[in-house]
């Protein structure tokens, strides 16, 4: 293999150092941590919006948000998601050690993945019609423009979107420029939020499930939809160290590739899904035999899952069996720009706790997705080096390779 | 630096040289200048959006230039890097509008669905992302490209810009605050391979709030940045509106310290508002008609901003 960037040093690794979620089963990390290994479920009926005429009407919504404990609370804006990353992006800051807003002395950058944007605040905008000017402020980068002005952030402040991958491409990003010396710390993650409008246009799909979700099981049919973020503070272990702070965790390697083969389903060989694996962890300079973990898409999805597996075997041979291999999807729902972002937070957190959060629901093994995806109670195993796939419409693939801090 | 293609389609008509002295004056008094939908037989096809057929036309388009065939774009070693602050504004207002019983705006309501059908169309399977930073998207893109090329993850790289505006004209009309006209509708497309003047592209942003009582649209960081620009630099701006970049060039002529102030052009007065796509156009402007060593391209939307440096 001759592609891919020479792996860094020790002291250069992008580390990081601390980590916010908003999630209906939990809104902060310590709650969403205990969510996870015992098995809570987040999916309820939906109750913010009518969902009149869908043929599905629940999903991982969070009923209450929890009042911020920032000094900013007050100046909160109204978009939902853009609450969601300034209350994950509050949580990761305090656990990073960086004190609050402002960061005028410090170039601290804002890279934010999204499928969504600000679409449901475009939505909830439109049934008022005297608010339709205000529409032209609700566009996909809207949320990111909002956490940025309210950390008063001066580095670069972007937002992604490869679809439901968006929450890893981000990360990736936000690793790209601290490499490039363009900024102290970035605060990256991803966002989505459940509205009538993404719930429309899964139900017309008929993508989501009327039972559970169910990755990986013989009897899955489909994903049920979430919302939430996830934050991750990313800067470089030399600056940490700095600042004498322990890391929690490194990205040592990303990548996100297209797939080139259907505008909402996945390459039927997983194409582009391997490419991006192989591609990650070459950037990496890591090898299959080093990969403890894998967080998978898993959406619960008959296509999804078993392309997935396909994959998994074809990176791993003979070695993917004896991985460790979960979905968290039937936890929460599909939470779309978020999730890659929760599911790397979990990754770092399996590793801190030494355990593995269960695949919930599962119940019959499915011929085609015969590899170990940790069915129904958590695992006590501490996975060091993990991969967190992801994947999207448009044929978008990401992958991250991370590993632990001791 | 060299593009191995480039391709520029405009409500003003195919290419640099259709773009006016006075975007303003040339649009009399139209709010768009609509791009005409492009024609494909291929069957594949019969869903993709305006804005994705926009996208595959100005790939072709910038193939020809470059003298690649499309197989040489195939594959895995062609990065597509994607910028846009509108394409996806039409299929989500239709969508949101659409009766009941329609899936027809899903999941082309993504923004990724534009470069999603020009990967498949021409099989591209490299590294592949979006961007949605509204004006500076297209430094951003550029900037990624470079990087994927720099560390070897790809040979060659496409960047590619969609602005689309005419399907929601009653939106942007009452936002015309925020989207001075006249809105032009663009589809451009760089096609870049690894070349030893990437290793010299320098690429800041950073974000600062504007003083509301000074009006001050250049940040200290953003001066730091230019303050080693030599007289014989061409510097070409790229600000949400033509206003906006007016009022930034004349700040920026005003904080030059030196006497010999480098050339500053006002990429929007000859474009008019094409959001990502402007600095992508204002690079393009400056590789054809300036003779310097040096070309800064800057670009600010809202509170953000971002320069790109190319010896």
């Amino acid at each position: 293999m001759t592609f891919g960037i020479i792996p860094p040093q020790p002291a250069d690794r992008i580390a990081i150092t601390g980590m916010g979620v908003v999630s209906p089963i939990g809104q902060d990390v310590e709650t969403y941590w205990s969510g996870l290994v015992n098995g809570r479920c987040g999916i309820s009926s939906i109750e913010r919006f009518s969902t009149e005429g869908m043929r599905v009407n629940s999903g991982g919504e969070i009923k209450t948000l929890r009042d911020p404990t920032t000094t900013a609370a007050s100046s909160l804006p109204k978009c939902r998601a853009s609450q969601f990353l300034i209350l994950a992006a509050s949580e990761a800051l305090q656990m990073a050690h960086w004190s609050e807003a402002p960061f005028a002395d410090q170039c601290l950058g804002v890279v934010i993945g999204s499928a969504l944007g600000g679409i449901g605040q475009a939505e909830y905008l439109m049934e008022r019609p005297r608010d339709l000017h205000a529409l032209t402020e609700a566009p996909y980068d809207g949320p990111t423009r909002n956490l940025a002005h309210w950390l008063r952030a001066t580095g670069p402040v972007m937002t992604i979107s490869t679809a439901c991958a968006s929450g890893a491409t981000s990360l990736g990003v936000a690793a790209d420029l601290l490499r490039a010396g363009m900024v102290t710390a970035v605060l990256a993650g991803g966002v989505d939020i459940l509205c009538r409008f993404v719930m429309q246009g899964f139900n017309r799909m008929r993508s989501l499930t009327r039972d559970k979700v169910r990755p990986f099981d013989r009897r899955r049919n489909g994903l049920l939809l979430g919302e939430g973020a996830g934050i991750v503070v990313l800067e470089r272990t030399s600056t940490a160290r700095q600042r004498g702070v322990q890391p929690l965790g490194f990205l040592l390697g990303h990548a996100s590739c297209a797939d080139g083969a259907h505008i909402s389903a996945p390459d039927t060989a997983g194409r582009g899904l391997e490419h991006t694996i192989r591609l990650a962890m070459h950037n990496a300079g890591v090898v299959p035999e080093q990969i403890d973990f894998i967080s998978a898409h898993g959406t619960g999805t008959p296509v999804n899952d078993r392309i997935e597996t396909i994959v998994f075997k074809n990176m791993l041979g003979a070695r993917a069996s004896a991985i460790p291999i979960n979905s968290i999807k039937a936890h929460m729902g599909h939470t779309m720009g978020a999730a890659a972002t929760l599911e790397t937070i979990m990754c770092i957190l399996a590793w801190r706790h030494g355990q593995i959060p269960p695949t919930l629901n599962y119940g019959e093994p499915d011929p085609e997705c015969d590899l170990d995806y940790v069915p129904n109670y958590a695992r006590s195993v501490r996975p060091r080096m993990s991969l967190k796939t992801a994947a999207g419409f448009a044929g978008c693939n990401a992958c991250l390779v991370l590993e632990g801090a001791s | 630096m060299s593009f191995r293609g480039t391709s520029l389609l405009t409500g003003w008509g195919e290419g640099l040289h259709c773009l006016p002295t006075d975007a303003y004056a040339a649009a009399a008094g139209r709010r768009i200048l609509p791009l005409s939908t492009p024609q494909f037989a291929d069957d594949h096809l019969r869903r993709a959006t305006r804005e994705c057929l926009l996208a595959i036309t100005a790939v072709e388009q910038a193939l020809l230039h470059s003298s690649w065939s499309a197989t040489e774009l195939a594959g895995q070693r062609t990065a597509l890097v994607y910028a846009s602050a509108s394409s996806y504004v039409a299929a989500n207002w239709a969508f949101l509008h659409a009766d009941t019983s329609s899936a027809m705006y899903f999941p082309y309501t993504a923004p990724s669905a534009v470069p999603g059908e020009v990967s498949m169309y021409f099989n591209i399977t490299g590294p592949y992302l979006s961007f949605l930073s509204g004006a500076n998207a297209g430094l951003e893109a550029l900037w990624q490209a470079a990087t994927l090329l720099n560390t070897d993850q790809c040979d060659r790289a496409l960047i590619l810009g969609v602005e689309t505006f005419i399907e929601c004209e009653d939106l942007y009309t009452r936002g015309r605050r925020l989207f001075s006209m006249p809105l032009v509708e663009t589809a451009v497309c760089l096609l870049l391979e690894r070349h030893p003047s990437l290793a010299t592209m320098k690429y800041s942003a950073g974000n600062t709030p504007v003083n509301n009582q000074t009006n001050e649209l250049i940040p200290p960081a953003m001066l730091e940045t230019l303050r080693s620009t030599p007289a014989t630099a061409a510097i070409t701006l790229c600000g949400s509106t033509i206003r906006h970049s007016c009022q930034l060039a004349k700040q920026l002529r005003q904080h030059w310290s030196s006497s010999a102030v480098p050339s500053i052009s006002v990429v929007n007065t000859r474009t008019g508002t094409c959001l990502a796509a402007t600095p992508l156009i204002g690079l393009l402007l400056a590789l054809a008609e300036a003779q310097c060593e040096r070309i800064l391209c800057i670009s600010r939307w809202g509170e953000a901003w971002s320069i790109l440096s190319w010896l």
